[in-house]
């Protein structure tokens, strides 16, 4: 079974000069005694002499025209962003556009306003409100420490504390 | 760079001169198709994917800053308009059959002057050969074509096709290598 040389990729970049002078160095030795690399090295220069060799095309006769005609095009356009700067209107809308703007600003600014809406009332009738919303509450406050110790508790550990509560 | 002409009249352009712009694209408007033309294998497609590049250079104007060689930024750009167009038109670019007619804007039939006369014998073998390269060229896959493309015909560095293709230089060193060994074998009868 033939045997691939190890340092038969470098010559690709060997040969493009684009390895280090040390590692050129080494190629250059390693050349000289492989002749699998050299017969490599030659194929890949005539490959490039072949490629080099093609020809090249011609732009069309419509190349130029078709370009000219496309930058125009590109130059003509104009940024989106464009239609919404005010400054590239002209003053006449320009200004329409600052006094609706005033308008309709006014308008959404006077109607969001809380101070229509505050009501000014004394401590006594502000009492009253809370009063009325108010939520009812237990009377019996021990219940809820217990509801308390209860939910905190690790029941393993605290019995005592859970023989306290009379109701359980 | 500041030696390099072609980075001069970009940044003449850049400062409001459109004839440098102009002069650019006479010096690279047959590069720029022939690079476009190897990538896809169709001439029409190709003066396409060639425009676009020179509108792009011209939009690029206002931020250019002269950082490598021209030459390096231009086919920047046409790697970029190439690779990005196969990514929208996955299948599209197969060799082309040179019977299918293109128009002009005008409504005529676009002209290639290269094809206007008939050859003699050995320009129709050498016009077969590069037909034959060119296909195999085309059976790369994009990214071994493309930086073979770039050493091969324009002579990059493997650096500068690195920020072209914006991969790194080991990267270089394998597309271009498989690419070698693919053509070879592709072209065995040749070599």
């Amino acid at each position: 079974m033939k045997s691939i040389c190890g340092r038969r990729e470098l010559i690709s970049a060997f040969m493009d000069g684009a390895l280090s002078g040390k590692e050129t160095a080494a190629m250059d030795a390693h050349l000289e005694t492989c002749p699998e690399c050299r017969k490599e090295m030659a194929a890949f220069r005539n490959l490039n002499g072949l490629l080099r060799g093609m020809s090249d095309v011609a732009p069309s006769d419509d190349f130029n025209r078709g370009f000219w005609r496309k930058l125009d095009a590109e130059k003509a356009r104009k940024p989106l962003w464009h239609i919404f700067n005010p400054m590239t209107w002209g003053w006449q809308p320009a200004a329409a556009f600052g006094v609706i703007f005033l308008i309709v600003g006014g308008i959404a600014f006077f109607r969001a306003t809380p101070l229509s809406r505050i009501n000014f009332v004394s401590d006594a009738a502000f009492q009253e409100i809370v009063d009325a919303a108010a939520i009812p509450i237990s009377e019996d406050l021990d219940f809820f420490q217990d509801m308390d110790l209860i939910s905190q508790l690790d029941f393993l550990e605290n019995w005592e504390a859970v023989n306290r509560i009379e109701e359980i | 760079m500041n030696t390099d002409p072609e980075v001069k009249l970009m940044l003449r352009f850049k400062n409001g001169d459109e004839r440098a712009f102009q002069s650019l694209f006479t010096i690279y408007r047959r590069q720029i198709i022939n690079f476009c033309f190897r990538f896809c294998g169709d001439r029409a497609a190709a003066e396409d994917l060639a425009q676009d590049v020179f509108i792009r250079v011209y939009r690029a104007a206002g931020r250019y800053e002269a950082k490598a060689r021209f030459s390096t930024w231009i086919y920047r750009i046409a790697v970029n308009v190439c690779l990005n167009e196969t990514r929208r038109q996955k299948n599209k670019y197969m060799i082309a059959s040179m019977d299918q007619p293109r128009h002009a804007s005008d409504g005529r039939p676009v002209e290639y002057m290269d094809e206007r006369s008939p050859l003699p014998d050995d320009a129709v073998a050498a016009k077969q050969r590069d037909e034959l390269l060119r296909d195999a060229l085309l059976r790369l896959p994009e990214r071994q074509r493309v930086a073979m493309m770039l050493r091969t015909f324009h002579e990059f560095s493997y650096e500068e096709i690195a920020g072209q293709m914006r991969i790194s230089v080991a990267n270089v060193k394998t597309l271009i290598f498989r690419a070698r060994e693919r053509l070879k074998e592709m072209l065995a009868h040749l070599i």
